[in-house]
């Protein structure tokens, strides 16, 4: 398994003095669509800042861990190293598409604005112009003079997802980039994606609460709960045969899942506050299966024969 | 009045210790006692002639004397009571004047009522406010007296009033729109309750509270206005102690004997300060009071 | 035409959202302005009508004898009844005559506003501008470096908040008197000998608007960095100085142009107690002459003439905004 893209390993982080991730593992190999799943407060937000470098905005710092990006260390990194980092090896689509771009400039003229810094010996215009038609938008001349509040939710995000394109990263990261959409609109933003993995071969994290999402883009899936990876399996075998017990319930709990009639699965419980977490697995007190052992200590993230790796003391046992 | 939730109770509480407030009403507190008090007490009363004219400060005179031996200290504050009295006449009257004129106007069967009330206000907001002061000062005289009140001073009083009450006005009726689009209001006339009691019992405090909220913020433009008024000529008359006109008389000899002007503006400035933090305070207070 | 509480702010908030042309809602805005500009010619002609008794006998105490007075009674035309006056005053008005004063005899009212006003003009464009620089700065400055910077700009900003812009300039005054580098007051008459009068009652005037300006600033500029639209310029590789000029500073001052234009009525104020400061010639120094003579005519002819320009800054403010904020635009 070739990590040579993105390695993020056992990062701790604080924010203001509270622990917000405890021990995240999240690796991203070239041209490889990894799928962050998770629900609120999970932290995968945070490991998205946390690789993105924008920790310093919220008041975070990075306690333990390293985070290796294609051979730089990203939790040493300079504000000028930063410089040379952002849009042009790695780029960010975030969940607002509104509050993503300014609102009183026009499209065109933050597309150019990105290019001219990004690339400036090429025809910005043309490129800007590029750029939309790639990320499949209608009516190209029209948008470009438009203003972001004049263009609909799906038709914002795509041109986030366009100025995000403008340096040709090497790994793109999308932060539940569909949440605030329509149903049918999360699809044409999601073949979108998946198009453009097999155009480039950029890296994809995509980070979302929804597990069906990343079911036929990603190639693999990892699992957080409470600020940790608790799983990091391919994504043909999660869906199948999900490994943790916290994975399972999230299947489970899905609306498909459930048979006509019958009551929808929902975990009893609620997610921890990182704050007053008991010594052991943070899922124990939700856990069907919870042993003396899994909360006698901390449980880390183990490989397993199949590739995959899981947070789970009955790793094996679970599964069967 | 509405009554406190449990909530907002425990923010009024919070709010009790905020420094800011604190700061500024006891900067007011401060001079309104040095103002009333006193001189009651002091040995020199504001007239008293001396033969010590344009003396420095010294502990006989803190403040100094005028041109004609006038203890500037006792002047200074009893034309402190003078602004005070002034200023709370003025923000009082066009607070209710206004109000009422607003909620007139937000709640008239006929909009044309509404709109008459509303441009006459933009008028007399349009023209700035020296302006239009300084002209009623002078129609109004500045030689008329009204009981307590020393020469000039009446007609400061009615001129400020006339104009201050359009602010007011303005603020009011947009309180009374946004009010009245709110649910509670819509439920209630829908039970088909009478007009005038939603108006007296639902709306009126509320945009009331909203308007007295703002007056500490005018009381600000006011005492500043009176005493910039006096300070021109055109408000309170010499020999009258009083910031703006005491102001005035130390122009001339501002060089040498600079205590005459510049420590009743700098009361001028204390009691402003004071307000301002007083009216922050209790706008971000009230603001965050009803974003719950 | 009547109609519920509700129903009435229904409509209006109905229409409101119902968008619309930007040339159907300019025409709107000049038409409540225009309307207000008949009530500020109202206004003005009932300002010197309003005190009980007439005009001329609050006058009796310099003008002399019954027969100067009737006399002066009938110049003035106030022994006609109030309508036939007003439609001698709109008559005059339409053709620009506001009247002579009574001081100067015989001088028109129009001619000795006309050498004012231009004065009065600058000390409030200079303010403006001064006040625009100190302001956007100390805002940005404050935005951009929260902590010790912050609360001392908020610190001075609230300090200058309560420094009546009279006091600032007596204290200049004052300091000009004791270390002589700008001139205490006077006027040159000609340009641009000016500027260096201009100095102090500018700086002073800016006193008021300044700080008004940086809060403002200060609060637009924290609200769009914390934006996440500024986050994802970062992370897309726009240089910091780019990302503060480009775009913090163009939505932080979107405010300030309703701010400054709606404020204008204020400047005035103060200008013209300024002026009275530093003895310029402007409509601060004609006032107060006027006041002390009793000069009618021209205390309305100005209180006439700023009212209307007041009205037509707050129209240009209008239009403005609608023009620069593309998201006011399409509003009605």
């Amino acid at each position: 398994m070739t990590n040579d893209l993105l390695s993020v390993r056992g990062l701790r982080v604080e924010v203001g003095g509270r622990r917000v991730l405890e021990n995240v593992d999240l690796r991203v190999s070239r041209g490889e669509v990894v799928g962050v799943v998770g629900e609120t407060g999970s932290g995968k937000s945070m490991t998205c800042r946390a690789v993105t470098g924008l920790l310093g905005r919220v008041g975070g710092r990075a306690v333990s861990g390293s985070i290796d990006f294609d051979g730089l260390d990203l939790l040493r990194l300079s504000s000028a190293g930063w410089r040379s980092v952002w849009g042009r090896r790695i780029a960010l689509v975030s969940q607002s598409s509104l509050s993503g771009l300014d609102p009183i400039m026009r499209i065109g003229r933050q597309l150019r604005e990105t290019i001219k810094v990004l690339a400036p010996d090429v025809d910005a215009s043309a490129r800007a112009s590029e750029l939309l038609e790639a990320v499949r938008m209608p009516q190209v001349s029209d948008v470009m003079h438009a203003y972001p509040h004049e263009l609909s939710g799906g038709m914002r995000q795509r041109v986030v997802i366009a100025l995000a394109l403008a340096g040709s990263p090497d790994l793109l990261l999308a932060d539940e980039p569909t949440t605030a959409l329509d149903v049918t609109v999360q699809r044409g933003i999601l073949e979108l994606l998946a198009e453009l993995r097999e155009q480039t071969s950029m890296g994809l994290v995509l980070i979302t609460h929804d597990l069906q999402l990343v079911r036929s883009v990603a190639d693999r899936v990892v699992v957080m709960y409470a600020g940790r990876t608790v799983e990091d399996t391919a994504s043909t075998d999660i869906f199948a045969a999900p490994g943790h017990p916290y994975t399972q319930a999230l299947l489970a709990a899905q609306p498909s899942n459930a048979a006509d009639g019958q009551m929808l699965y929902a975990l009893p419980g609620a997610p921890p506050s990182l704050d007053d977490l008991l010594p052991g697995c943070p899922f124990a007190p939700r856990c069907p299966h919870t042993q003396d052992a899994c909360k006698s200590g901390p449980v880390e993230l183990r490989g397993l024969t199949d590739g995959r790796r899981l947070a789970c003391v009955q790793a094996e046992e679970v599964m069967a | 009045m509405m009554s406190l939730t449990y909530a907002e109770r425990r923010h009024v509480r919070k709010r009790r210790r905020d420094p800011e407030l604190l700061t500024g009403a006891g900067l007011l507190a401060v001079v309104i006692c040095l103002c009333l008090i006193v001189p009651i007490v002091w040995t020199w009363g504001p007239n008293d002639i001396t033969g010590n004219a344009y003396a420095p400060p010294s502990w006989a005179h803190p403040f100094g004397t005028d041109e004609v031996g006038r203890d500037v200290f006792a002047r200074v504050l009893v034309g402190g009571r003078l602004d005070i009295v002034i200023t709370v006449i003025v923000v009082l009257v066009s607070l209710l004047v206004g109000t009422l004129v607003g909620i007139v106007a937000g709640t008239a069967r006929h909009r044309s009522i509404d709109i008459v009330l509303m441009r006459l206000v933009d008028a007399i907001i349009a023209i700035p406010f020296i302006v239009l002061i300084l002209a009623l000062a002078t129609v109004f005289g500045t030689q008329r007296s009204l009981g307590p009140l020393p020469a000039g001073a009446p007609g400061i009083v009615v001129a400020v009033t006339l104009v201050g009450w359009s602010v007011y006005a303005r603020l009011a009726r947009a309180q009374v729109q946004t009010l009245a689009a709110q649910d509670y209001i819509v439920a209630v006339e829908l039970l088909g309750l009478p007009r005038m009691r939603i108006i007296r019992r639902h709306l009126a405090p509320d945009v009331l509270r909203v308007t007295a909220t703002y007056a500490v913020a005018d009381a600000i433009t006011t005492v500043v206005g009176v005493a910039g008024l006096s300070f021109i000529g055109a408000g309170v008359q010499a020999p009258t102690a009083e910031w703006g006109a005491l102001m005035f008389e130390g122009r001339g000899v501002l060089a040498t004997a600079w205590w005459i002007t510049v420590i009743p503006g700098i009361f001028v400035a204390i009691t402003g300060l004071g307000l301002v933090l007083t009216a922050d305070s209790v706008l971000s207070y009230d603001r965050g009071r009803r974003a719950g | 035409m009547t109609a519920t509480l509700t129903e009435r702010t229904g409509k209006a908030s109905a229409a409101r959202s119902a968008g619309g042309w930007t040339y159907l809602a300019v025409l709107r805005d000049t038409a409540q302005r225009v309307t207000v500009c008949a009530f500020v010619v109202v206004v003005t002609f009932l300002l010197v009508r309003i005190v009980p008794g007439d005009a001329v006998t609050a006058l009796s105490t310099t003008r002399g004898s019954p027969e100067a007075r009737a006399a002066l009674r009938a110049q003035l035309h106030l022994d006609e009844p109030l309508a036939t006056q007003f439609s001698s005053y709109l008559r005059d008005l339409a053709h620009g005559n506001l009247g002579q004063s009574l001081v100067e005899q015989g001088r028109p009212v129009t001619s000795i506003i006309a050498a004012a006003l231009p004065v009065t003009l600058c000390v409030v464009a200079g303010a403006v501008l001064t006040s625009l620089l100190f302001g956007t700065a100390l805002g940005l400055a404050a935005a951009m470096r929260p902590g010790r910077i912050d609360l001392a700009v908020r610190t001075l900003t609230t300090v200058l908040l309560t420094l009546p812009p009279f006091f600032l300039g007596l204290l200049m005054l004052f300091a000009m008197l004791h270390w002589p580098v700008l001139p205490a007051g006077g006027w040159a008459g000609s340009w641009p000998d000016n500027l260096r009068f201009m100095v102090l009652p500018c700086l002073a005037l800016s006193g008021y608007l300044s700080p008004l300006i940086a809060r403002t600033v200060r609060q637009a500029a924290r609200h769009a960095v914390q934006e996440h639209w500024v986050e994802g310029a970062i992370v897309r590789g726009v240089p910091r100085g780019r990302l503060l000029l480009g775009h913090i500073l163009p939505n932080s001052l979107l405010p300030v142009v309703s701010l400054i234009g709606y404020n204008v009525g204020a400047m005035i104020s103060g200008a013209v107690i300024v002026e009275s400061v530093f003895g310029l010639p402007g409509f601060g120094q004609q006032l107060v002459n006027s006041i002390a003579l009793r000069d009618y005519p021209v205390i309305q002819g100005i209180a006439l003439v700023s009212g209307l320009f007041v009205v037509a800054a707050n129209l240009l403010t209008d239009i403005l905004v609608r023009i620069i904020d593309p998201r006011v635009r399409r509003q009605l």
